[in-house]
This record gives structure tokens, C-alpha cells and sequence, in this order.
């Protein structure tokens, strides 16, 4: 596939004195992704106000259990439906008399925490398949292209419902749900980059080198093209949080009595006429969430993407 | 003749992703932890009769055979039976598809009217207050979840201020647009933010062009270059971008129909799912996918119409 016949694959093992010297000498010396990411990411305003929205959730989920004010499963059956501003409960409670401010904390814990832990099987998976399959080419990427037309040509919230249904409710179910599907836009993604490097000149003069395969990969190639996917996988966290949270709105989601945001809003669905705040309140926790980590992406985009 | 060549090649492939389709769905029921068959029927079943829904759903047979017999099937437009209703889980689908395909091409059509003029809006001038302006607010629509913003429009527009339906289909085609303003308002505010952001691109990438640098050295206006030669030149990969989309709005469609009470194919989803109908989910996710695949490549042709390079693709 290249045009140093079967240099990439012919050279596994540990690298000599020579070859890491040629490498270290190299004006295109691969660097690891921790620093080009650093590098880059300096003072930029949606990237500061995002990573603080995202910061504080997770900090409040961290600390649900210090400092929320109120077992959030606790019900006062004789203070139900309590307008925000009661004494002792900020937010008001719900229809079972559970102190909504309690709940949204926890439901932080929930819902950011399972969203961006969803994230990370897909993208570490996906990533990995798409650059092989772009650097190899061959079968395994003809089988993978496939794979990925075939998932991708389903409608995505009706392939995850489906799926978080045969699997049984749970977060456990919702991680793997979600990375049975998400992993093809990153695999895509990853395939598109690396077959562009692939025929880079700077890859080719590693191949020349005599630099294995996995170092190539590791270190040249992945640095160059990890940026788009990271920056993807912030929009991705936006939508797995709609998608946890319309999960829990349609009662698959985080099975009770924990708290999840979704399950929030459908529960005060009766509500909504005399006790608006209920499904409001909720529903802006989920679009602060969710633009805290679009702001991320944007300011991403704006410092890793040059072009 | 070349478009009808382009037609048969672009039907051809769509063959495998089919049969690929077929596999995923026909494999969902083997995810089921445990056996499918007793899930199916709840912790009192008898054992005869979960013996019965094995030999039904060919349960007992190796996987390949299984496979092969529930192809058969599907050719002859046989989706299964749905346990708790009785009744052909294909028809159950298509009985219920017109208010979902509605909810697709009115959504799709609101989504053009307001992420067309929003991009053009956005990139006649990058970075400007305006261009800010689109940017942040698809930003903050983004992050919005569509059920949440149909229960608020239910509330302040429809109980509230009277002004549409709160719920159901109507009646007739002025009925159907009154009825189902506003969940397909809803499901296209859910991605005209993704729609805005990519067409915004793709007008900037055409608006680089040299015929856009010779256009204006020819001394044409820039509003005849942009409605003559840009705007021309976008089209085609707009059509693309909404095609792409089409698979977040079909999953929309689903949860918004539970919202306004329309009792479409998500409803029946929904319903198959609380009453542990494997046949009807199966049923339903088949058909959506096939909606999906069937929209992309109407995409494709709108585009091959509208573009003819992209027939040499």
C-alpha cells in the first residue's frame, strides 16, 4: 500500500540507538498528545466559562453527599409540592415531598458523571479501530467501513432505546448502549485522519527510518490527528447528556429512586400547570450542562484547530 | 441516462447496508441477558409456553438457520407477531407511519426555513455581530432537550396562551399542519443548530472559490454573487447535511410523539417496550432504519439533480 512495499509492517520490535536518534533528530519529531494539547490551550474565553460550568457540576456530584441539604430519596409525605423559598428547601419539593435542590445535585452526580464516563469506551475504541483501519487499509478496513455504514444508518436514539431495552435498565447498560453506537463516529472520524497521514511525507521518512508501526502510530501520527476527535467528543458529551436524560424522561434511564434530571421533568409532567418549577428547574440544569460542554468544544476547536 | 445510472448504482449499494441493518436488528433479541423468550413473557410463564415462543421465534435452531429463517420471513413482509396485541408487528408499523412521516417532512421543512436564512445570515459576514450572534444562540439551542422544550411549548403556547393544538394528529391537511406545528417545531430545533453550523461552513468554503474571486472581478455585485453564484453552490452540500441529520430526526420524532400524545411509531416503540413486545421494537427499529437509509439516498439524488458532479462521484 505504500511506496516503501511493506516498510510499516515489516519492522516490529524495539527501536535501536539509530532509530531513536533519527527520530529525536527530526525536524517532525512526534510529540506527545498531553503537550500539544497544553500547549495550545491557553487563556480563551469559552474554553474558561465552559471548563468552570463543567467543573463546578462535577465538583457538586463529587460532593453530592456533603453538600446537599436533604436525603435526595427522603420524602415528606406532609410537605409535598412545596413552592421554592419553604424554609429548609430552597428549591421547593417534589410531589413525594423530596427536596428538589437534593435531587438536582445528585441528579449532577448522575447524569455528568455517566455522560462523560459513556464517553470515554467510544472514543478510546473508536479512535483506535479508525487509525488502523486508515493507516492498514486492506480488509480490515473494507469490514470496518461496513460496520460503520450499517450503524450509522440507523436513527441513533431509536438504536440506543433499543438497545437499553434488550440490555436491561442501568448505568451499566446506558455506558455499553451508548458504545455499541458512539465508537463508529470516531472510528470514522480517526480513519478519514489517518489515511490522510498516512501518505504524508513525514510519515513515509518514519517508515524509511526503520521506525516500527506502533511508534509511528503512537507517536506521529496520533498527535496530528487526535485534536478533531477531542474537540468532537465535547459536542458528542452534549448529546449524550440529552440522550441519558431523554432515556430517563421515557423511564429507561437510571433506574429510581435515584436521581437523574430526565426523570425529574417526567415526573413533574402533572405538575406542570400549578407547580411550573418543577419541570423548569431541571430543564436548566440540563442546558447549562449542556452548553457549559459546547463551550468547551468551541473553545477547543478555536485553540487546536488552526485551520 | 447518466441519473438512471446513478440511480441503479446508488440502490445497489444500499444492499448491503440493508442486509447489514437486518443482522443488527435480527441480533438485538440475542443481547437479551438470559433467555429471550421467558424476558418476553414475565416470571409466570409456564414452561410450555415458553417451549412454544422458542419453536415460534426459532429459538431452539442453531444462529445461521435463525437468521435465515427470519430473512424468509421479512421477504415476504413478515416482521412477527406481536405477543401482547396479536397482530402482524409489520402492519402494527405501517398503520402508524403516516403521522411519524409527517412529523419527518414537516420538521425537515422548518428546519430549512429557519437554518437556511440563519447560515446565509452568518457567513455574509465572518466574525461579524451577526455571525456571534447565530453562533451563540445554536450553541444554547443545542444543548436544549427536545421533550423538555415540547412540555413548555405544550404549557406556555398551547394551554396557556391557546394559540395551537396541545395534542393529537387533526384532521385533514390544514388540520394535520395546525396540529403538528409545534412537535415538529420542536424536533427541528433540536437540530437546526447541527444543520446552521455545517451549512455556515460549507457557504464560507464556497464563498473562497476562485469563480467567486473571478465573479467579483468581473464587477458583479456581491449580492448577485452570493444569490447567483454562491448560494448555487452550496445547495448540494446543504441537501447533504440535512440528509445526514435526517438519522437525529427520525430518533426526535420518537420521543416527541410520547410528548404530544400523537400515537405514532415511537409510541408504539414505547408501548411495545413497557410491555416486553420483542417483535413490535424490532419491528419499529427495522422500519425507522430502512427511513433512514431510503431518506439518504433521496438525499443523494436531490443532490445529483441539483449538482451534476456529484453523479461522477
Amino acid at each position: 500500500m505504500s511506496v516503501v512495499g511493506g516498510l510499516p509492517n515489516g519492522t516490529e520490535g524495539p527501536p535501536t540507538s539509530a532509530e531513536v536518534e533519527v527520530e529525536a533528530r527530526s525536524p517532525l519529531r512526534g510529540m506527545a498528545v498531553g503537550r500539544v494539547v497544553g500547549r495550545r490551550v491557553g487563556a480563551n474565553a469559552s474554553l474558561v466559562i465552559g471548563l468552570a460550568i463543567i467543573g463546578a457540576l462535577l465538583l457538586i456530584g463529587a460532593l453530592a453527599g456533603v453538600i446537599s441539604p436533604h436525603d435526595p430519596v427522603k420524602q415528606e409525605i406532609g410537605n409535598t409540592l412545596a413552592p421554592p423559598g419553604t424554609a429548609g428547601h430552597i428549591l421547593g419539593t417534589d410531589q413525594l415531598g423530596r427536596d428538589t435542590l437534593s435531587r438536582l445535585i445528585y441528579g449532577a452526580r448522575n447524569d455528568v458523571f455517566v455522560a462523560l464516563g459513556a464517553l470515554v469506551l467510544p472514543f478510546v475504541f473508536g479512535t483506535l479501530v479508525g487509525i488502523v483501519a486508515g493507516y492498514r487499509g486492506g480488509w480490515f478496513d473494507s469490514v470496518m467501513v461496513g460496520v460503520i455504514d450499517v450503524i450509522i444508518a440507523f436513527p441513533i436514539l431509536v438504536l440506543l432505546i433499543a438497545l437499553v431495552f434488550v440490555l436491561g435498565p442501568g448505568v451499566k447498560t446506558i455506558i455499553i448502549s451508548v458504545a455499541l453506537i458512539d465508537w463508529v463516529v470516531y472510528a470514522r472520524l480517526a480513519r478519514t485522519a489517518a489515511r490522510r497521514e498516512a501518505v504524508m511525507e513525514y510519515v513515509l521518512a518514519a517508515q524509511v527510518g526503520g521506525i516500527p508501526t506502533w511508534r509511528i502510530l503512537g507517536r506521529h501520527v496520533v498527535p496530528n490527528i487526535i485534536s478533531q476527535s477531542i474537540i468532537y467528543a465535547m459536542s458528542d458529551a452534549v448529546l449524550i447528556i440529552l440522550f441519558i436524560t431523554t432515556l430517563g424522561f421515557l423511564g429507561l434511564g437510571i433506574p429510581p429512586p435515584a436521581s437523574d434530571w430526565g426523570t425529574m421533568i417526567a415526573e413533574a409532567q402533572p405538575y406542570i400547570n400549578n407547580q411550573w418549577w418543577l419541570a423548569v428547574i431541571p430543564g436548566i440544569a440540563i442546558i447549562v450542562a449542556a452548553f457549559g460542554l459546547s463551550l468547551i468544544a468551541d473553545g477547543l476547536a478555536q485553540r487546536l484547530d488552526a485551520r | 441516462m447518466a441519473f438512471a445510472g446513478f440511480l441503479v448504482r446508488r440502490l445497489l449499494q444500499a444492499i448491503p447496508v440493508v442486509i447489514g441493518v437486518t443482522i443488527v436488528v435480527f441480533l438485538l433479541i440475542h443481547l437479551v441477558p438470559g433467555d429471550p423468550a421467558r424476558t418476553a413473557l414475565g416470571p409466570h410463564a409456564t414452561p410450555r409456553a415458553i417451549e412454544r415462543l422458542h419453536h415460534e421465534w426459532g429459538l431452539d435452531r442453531p444462529l445461521p438457520t435463525q437468521y435465515w429463517l427470519f430473512m424468509k420471513r421479512l421477504l415476504t413482509g413478515d416482521l412477527g407477531t406481536s405477543l401482547r396485541l396479536k397482530q402482524p408487528a409489520g402492519s402494527l408499523v405501517v398503520e402508524r407511519m403516516p403521522v411519524t412521516l409527517w412529523l419527518i417532512g414537516y420538521a425537515t421543512f422548518l428546519t430549512c426555513l429557519l437554518a437556511v436564512p440563519a447560515a446565509l445570515l452568518a457567513a455574509s459576514r465572518q466574525g461579524a455581530l451577526r455571525d456571534r450572534l447565530v453562533r451563540v444562540l445554536s450553541v444554547v439551542a443545542l444543548g436544549i432537550p427536545g421533550f423538555w422544550l415540547g412540555l413548555m411549548l405544550i404549557e406556555y403556547v398551547a394551554v396557556d396562551a391557546q394559540l395551537l393544538p396541545s395534542a393529537g394528529y387533526g384532521s385533514g391537511f390544514i388540520g394535520h399542519l395546525e396540529s403538528l406545528f409545534l412537535p415538529s417545531l420542536t424536533i427541528a430545533l433540536g437540530i437546526t443548530p447541527l444543520v446552521i453550523r455545517s451549512l455556515r461552513a460549507e457557504t464560507l468554503k464556497v464563498a473562497e472559490s476562485d469563480f467567486v474571486t473571478t465573479a467579483r472581478a468581473k464587477g458583479l455585485s456581491e449580492r448577485q454573487i452570493r444569490l447567483r453564484h454562491v448560494l448555487r453552490n452550496a445547495l448540494a452540500p446543504s441537501v447533504a447535511v440535512l440528509a445526514v441529520n435526517v438519522s437525529f430526526l427520525v430518533g426526535g420524532t420518537l420521543v416527541i410523539e410520547q410528548v404530544f400524545s400523537l400515537g405514532g411509531v415511537g409510541t408504539l416503540m414505547l408501548q411495545g417496550i413497557n410491555s416486553r413486545d420483542f417483535p413490535v421494537v424490532q419491528a419499529v427499529t427495522l422500519i425507522l432504519a430502512l427511513v433512514v437509509v431510503a431518506i439518504n439516498i433521496m438525499g443523494d439524488l436531490v443532490q445529483a439533480l441539483i449538482d451534476p458532479r456529484v453523479e461522477a462521484r
